[in-house]
């Protein structure tokens, strides 16, 4: 009689601690959900926010993006990083060539941005003549330090609304696609520049100044040219030649003219950079114009031309290389 | 696989859930199991040597006990000198190499030693202090040896302080893996709270301060002396929020599975004196070598001399434990610098606040001794961070002559994102250190203030952190 008793009271122990354990994982489960409500709402709200200033903004570069992506029928757009942007004068390209033009050229930027923005562009309409100004070491892994993917962040507001972008988005990293269910994330690190942006505050607009997506230096270097020897170490990118490659085929299917250029620089290149002639090769292959314009002997002669460091034009030195592309394009046609 | 990482996150959630799920007896295998598989995502084959120091150490602390007169000492040294020997040849081996062929070069002596290629395993001296307190610890009999291969194996590489501490001691620890942990929500949620709050600390604050720091470090030629001091103060916070925060993580993640690690950092920029900052900063480590050096040396139960001799030992063996560098152990020696002349100073100073009246305004007194003591903190980080000796002399003396405008970039949103995240956890920490009892969010009784407190760190974090920040700098140590 005790032992059965005593059994019974161990059996209704286990199962009150088993119910007791129960109710503290639901009660658990409970308040995780309840979090989970509070945090989707409060990115849900904020991250509309900062979305509806995001694309109020009437100046700087995430402007300059917004209209590339969402406004402009430029006939000519340029694509590129700083040097595109400092380098490529829409006046003169109009003058010449009867022609709209807008400057897109993004600083700090490279070919995957240049890809996603033209996949945004050509979905909406289709230039007449597309420029892209490529960089020396522009298919390398190592580029800007090997964090060259880090780079397309800035492309983040459009994931949600622009599928055609979302692949090379996505190659920022694995895990990118869960971080941008967040409304807040694609706007990571940017709401003071956008606040800027929305305020317009004097100096920002100052900085920001352009004219059709082009920036005019007037800071003269007073350096001479260099010597530069190719980064021999340096390893091709499979994935940006392969974004390359689509670059030169999206523009080809969709019936646009595409000249593929690079800029002048002082400093001169000894040895060959291996990705600028793999970009030639393939360039010749697709049968698309390449304008070399490294070791070009006048700007080598001309440090007066660059404005703050020997890759980047001044106004002047801009204006005489737009006129030489324009002769060149005029003179293919 | 770092803590900052979503695959971490994955990870634990997995072995969390699965150690509840689990019947008692099996959970040290799956937390076995769990750890291997951490430690192996860095660098696999490094598991071999982690699994060297284990056996030996195992074997050792079982000899100890069984053992009586000189023979215990004998295995106490075949410890020590396994786990030492280890770290002699990982990290320590071309540090002396480079010196020795430095020594060598002015008398035209080759060095014959080759320079080892090889990379050092994550958070060896970690592991290797805290393998190395068990076997101290049975030696003095403190310690009962452990049978058990599976749980002794386990203490030493418990995944979440296996590479960046805290560094445990077997009397906290062990007894611990035998313990039955059942699920209690409330200690999970806190739990999962000091993970989040060393979540935002690395990401908001750590990794964005990282930007700043490193471009002007990097590149010291180059900047002026206000660009030095914004970037060495920068570093003092991202150094404090980069490693408390991997222990908050790494303590977070143990408690929810009802694991009791001890507190590694008590908001070590509120102390008032050096000793105090080492009583606040890196306590696992500053205990231990209180425990096995300091006090073994005599402490301070000797002579003042050899007191002195005492800390300036200490200091100098914490700095090389940093790292097999010259600029470690200068910070080391300055640090023990510091409190030699506390100790010498100590009269002439009670005298000066004395005979001033500072005395009579307590609080004036202790915050013009904490920013005294942030300040001298801050300028033995320079050779912390400074990348080679002559780099950081270099950089001192372009604080005090190089003048100029501070570096700011034409976009100083990363600089307004920094000072933000210093600023949110000043006011949390001296909310904690003054106010511990007023007003509180993230625990606040009321569901939604507690919620919309996590609510904003989550929030914070993905819009101001830096999520390519990499690893923890403590890693490396």
């Amino acid at each position: 009689m005790e032992v059965s008793l005593s059994i019974s009271n161990s059996e209704s122990m286990g199962m009150s601690l088993k119910i007791s354990k129960r109710k503290q994982y639901l009660s658990f489960l409970l308040k995780a959900i309840r979090l989970i409500a509070v945090v989707f709402l409060c990115d849900l709200l904020i991250g509309g926010i900062i979305k509806h200033f995001y694309f109020h903004q009437k100046y700087g570069r995430q402007y300059r993006a917004y209209y590339t992506i969402e406004k402009t029928n430029a006939d000519i757009l340029i694509f590129g990083s700083s040097r595109a942007f400092n380098h490529y004068r829409p006046d003169i390209f109009e003058s010449r060539l009867k022609k709209t033009c807008y400057n897109s050229g993004s600083p700090g930027q490279f070919i995957l941005y240049d890809y996603a923005t033209l996949k945004a562009v050509l979905k909406r309409y289709t230039p007449k003549l597309i420029i892209l100004d490529l960089m020396p070491g522009s298919l390398f892994v190592e580029q800007f330090d090997g964090n060259s993917y880090e780079r397309l962040s800035f492309l983040f507001p459009y994931y949600k609304e622009h599928e055609e972008m979302r692949p090379i988005l996505e190659l920022k990293g694995q895990y990118e696609k869960f971080k941008l269910l967040s409304s807040v994330y694609p706007f990571n690190s940017s709401v003071i520049y956008t606040t800027a942006g929305c305020l317009e505050l004097k100096r920002f607009k100052e900085l920001n100044r352009t004219d059709k997506g082009y920036q005019a230096t007037y800071a003269v270097w007073n350096k001479p040219s260099q010597i530069i020897h190719s980064d021999r170490t340096a390893r091709l990118d499979s994935v940006k030649i392969n974004i390359y490659n689509q670059f030169i085929d999206e523009c080809r299917n969709s019936g646009t003219e595409l000249l593929i250029a690079c800029s002048p620089r002082l400093d001169t290149y000894k040895g060959d950079d291996e990705s600028l002639i793999l970009a030639k090769k393939i360039a010749r292959e697709k049968n698309v114009k390449f304008l070399d314009f490294t070791n070009d002997t006048f700007f080598v002669r001309h440090p007066e031309l660059f404005a703050y460091d020997p890759i980047h034009l001044n106004h002047e030195g801009a204006g005489i290389f737009c006129n030489r592309v324009v002769d060149s394009l005029c003179l293919s046609n | 696989m770092t803590f900052n990482s979503l695959e971490f996150l994955f990870f634990f959630i997995l072995v969390s859930t699965a150690y509840f799920i689990l019947p008692y007896k099996h959970r040290w295998f799956l937390l076995l199991a769990a750890s291997c598989y951490f430690y192996m995502a860095f660098v696999p084959i490094y598991i071999l040597i982690l699994a060297f120091t284990i056996i030996i150490d195992y074997f050792a602390g079982r000899a100890i006990e069984n053992v009586q007169g000189k023979k215990r000492k004998l295995y106490l040294i075949i410890s020590l000198v396994a786990n030492i020997g280890v770290l002699a040849v990982f990290k320590y081996y071309n540090f002396l190499n480079e010196n020795l062929t430095a020594l060598l070069g002015p008398l035209h002596i080759r060095n014959p030693a080759p320079v080892l290629k090889i990379l050092l395993p994550i958070g060896l001296s970690f592991h290797t202090f805290q393998a190395m307190s068990y076997t101290i610890e049975v030696y003095r009999g403190h310690q009962k040896a452990e049978r058990h291969f599976g749980i002794y194996a386990l203490y030493v590489m418990f995944y979440p302080q296996l590479v960046a501490g805290p560094i445990e001691r077997p009397g906290n620890l062990l007894h611990q893996f035998r313990q039955c942990h059942e699920f209690d929500s409330s200690r999970v949620a806190s739990g999962l709270s000091l993970m989040l709050w060393g979540f935002f600390k690395k990401i908001v604050i750590a990794d964005r301060l990282a930007l700043y720091v490193n471009l002007v470090y990097n590149d010291p030629g180059q900047h002026t002396g206000s660009t030095f001091i914004l970037a060495t103060i920068f570093f003092a916070f991202q150094i404090y929020c980069d490693f408390s925060a991997y222990s908050d993580i790494a303590i977070g993640a143990a408690q929810v599975m009802g694991f009791k690690l001890m507190t590694n950092f008590r908001r070590p920029y509120f102390s008032s004196s050096i000793s105090e900052f080492w009583t606040r900063w890196h306590i696992s480590l500053s205990t231990w070598f209180k425990d096995y050096l300091y006090v073994p040396l005599g402490g301070n139960r000797v002579s003042i001399p050899r007191w002195y001799f005492n800390l300036m030992i200490v200091f100098l063996i914490s700095g090389l434990w940093h790292g097999a560098n010259w600029t470690f152990i200068i910070w080391g020696a300055l640090n023990g610098f510091y409190l030699v002349f506390a100790a010498m100073t100590s009269k002439l100073r009670s005298r000066i606040s004395r005979v001033t009246g500072v005395q009579k305004f307590p609080r004036f007194h202790r915050f013009v001794q904490i920013v005294v003591t942030f300040i001298l903190c801050c300028f033995a980080w320079i050779f912390f961070r400074a990348n080679s000796i002559s780099d950081s002399f270099h950089i001192i003396e372009k604080i005090f002559t190089a003048k100029g405008s501070l570096y700011i970039d034409s976009d100083p949103s990363p600089v307004i994102y920094s000072l933000l995240g210093i600023g949110i956890l000043l006011f949390v920490e001296a909310k904690w250190e003054y106010y511990k009892g007023s007003f509180s969010f993230c625990h606040n009784s009321h569901w939604l203030v507690k919620n919309l407190s996590y609510a904003f760190l989550i929030i914070m974090m993905l819009l101001i952190g830096v999520f390519d920040g990499g690893q923890f700098i403590y890693f490396q140590f």
